[in-house]
């Protein structure tokens, strides 16, 4: 029997085909699977580049039913590798958009990667000025503020 | 952009962080200063950290080695695969020796080798308080101390006021006599006075007995009459909040108290 696939598509409108079992991770795509079989499901929201990196994801991580019994298509200590390579090549302003689009889908998992990856990342930072550059935030202060922080910073607790 | 992220999405990864990158998420921004200080962020905060260290089997230790004191983290898997790796630092201005330091609260008090600076440290966020001794004075190698802090708030800061007791209570050679003096410093006034109410304590506290915080922010040490004939030690408490000191009324539960103090 060949497996039920459905139909994802991004916001420039190119969609993508892709079995059910892979698309069923996100939380929201097994509920719309269900309330609107046989349609195409529009997510405006996220780009091709995003949704293929989601997709990629997915197809990784989807639990193969047909050898009977709850095996995963890897073994979780090759999964975990595989997880870090797998967020280690995104860039940054991609890192977010994957996080958010996990977030929208409700895709724990992923969610989970992204958000260890962003955190390790602020952590690597040696101070504030590193974790501005890193990922492009403005310093809104002002005057006063920072003098509030030099001397909280003054005060060990 | 990181900073577009919702609010509860910024909150789940910072909530991540290990406590020492706190200090620098406070400082980088509006929205993360006021995040970082909300009440339900830091519950978030603990509860993830804790979850995370007892996953990989982790905890924290300070350590002085070679006068110098530094925060570790230990992972200790199993006991074929123990290892150790420093997270923090005491950094001070000219590498100065620190020989003994006092813990209350996840905070250090800190006296240096030579006695001139005493230094309040927080090993999770690294940062530092140094502290100069009282006017007309200076640290002496007889001198004793302990940090608490007061159970109510402070009214302008609305902070629990850290103190620090340096008390000395023993004879002294070089004068010959024995000299006793009880002072206080405020690190939120940032003031030395003098504890008035102990000026011939008919009690000591033996020079090889530590004092101990235990939660709530007192100090407990092990004391003995001075001329009575001879009655068991008893334990005697300096309670921060009132400035006295007094007998210690402890119940087994508070002297094991579940915030990591030990004697």
């Amino acid at each position: 029997m060949s497996k039920k696939m459905i139909v994802l598509k991004s916001s420039e409108g190119v969609s993508f085909v892709v079995e059910e079992a892979v698309a069923r991770q996100s939380k929201i795509i097994s509920f719309l699977v269900e309330e609107f079989p046989d349609r195409e499901l529009p997510l405006t929201n996220m780009t091709s580049e995003i949704l293929r990196k989601t997709i990629e994801y997915c197809k990784k991580h989807v639990v193969e039913d047909d050898g009977g019994g709850d095996s995963s298509s890897s073994s979780s200590g090759d999964l975990k590798e595989w997880d870090v390579k797998f967020v280690a090549e995104i860039d940054q302003p991609r890192l977010m958009d994957l996080l958010m689009a996990a977030n929208y889908l409700d895709i724990p998992s992923l969610l989970d990667v992204t958000c260890q990856k962003v955190a390790d990342t602020i952590a690597a930072c040696n101070d504030e000025k590193e974790i501005r550059a890193t990922f492009n935030i403005e310093n809104d202060f002002t005057e006063e503020e920072v003098e509030a922080i030099r001397m909280e910073n003054q005060y060990p607790i | 952009m990181i900073s577009d992220l919702p609010r509860d999405l910024a909150e789940r990864v910072l909530s991540r962080l290990p406590v020492t990158s706190l200090g620098g998420v406070r400082s980088t921004c509006k929205n993360w200063r006021a995040l970082s200080k909300d009440r339900i962020f830091t519950k978030r905060h603990i509860s993830e950290a804790k979850a995370a260290a007892k996953k990989r089997k982790e905890f924290q230790v300070v350590m002085m080695l070679d006068f110098r004191v530094y925060l570790f983290n230990v992972n200790f898997t199993n006991l074929l695969n123990t290892s150790m790796e420093r997270i923090g630092k005491l950094v001070s201005p000219d590498r100065i020796e620190i020989s003994q330091i006092f813990h209350c609260s996840g905070l250090l008090l800190c006296i240096t080798k030579d006695k001139s600076r005493l230094v309040v440290w927080n090993p999770c966020s690294g940062q530092t308080r140094w502290i100069e001794p009282p006017r007309n004075s200076y640290y002496d190698i007889l001198d004793r101390y302990a940090l608490g802090y007061e159970m109510k708030k402070d009214k302008y800061s609305q902070r629990p006021s850290l103190k620090v007791l340096r008390f000395v209570d023993d004879y002294d050679p070089r004068v010959n006599r024995r000299v006793t003096k009880f002072e206080i410093y405020n690190l939120n006034s940032n003031s030395w006075k003098v504890v008035d109410c102990v000026n011939d304590p008919d009690w000591e506290i033996e020079s090889h007995h530590y004092g101990v915080s235990i939660k709530g922010g007192n100090t407990y040490w092990c004391a003995r009459q001075k001329h009575d004939p001879p009655r068991p030690d008893f334990l005697i408490c300096f309670d921060f909040t009132t400035e006295r000191f007094g007998p210690a009324c402890l119940c087994l539960s508070a002297l094991l108290g579940r915030d990591g103090d030990s004697f």
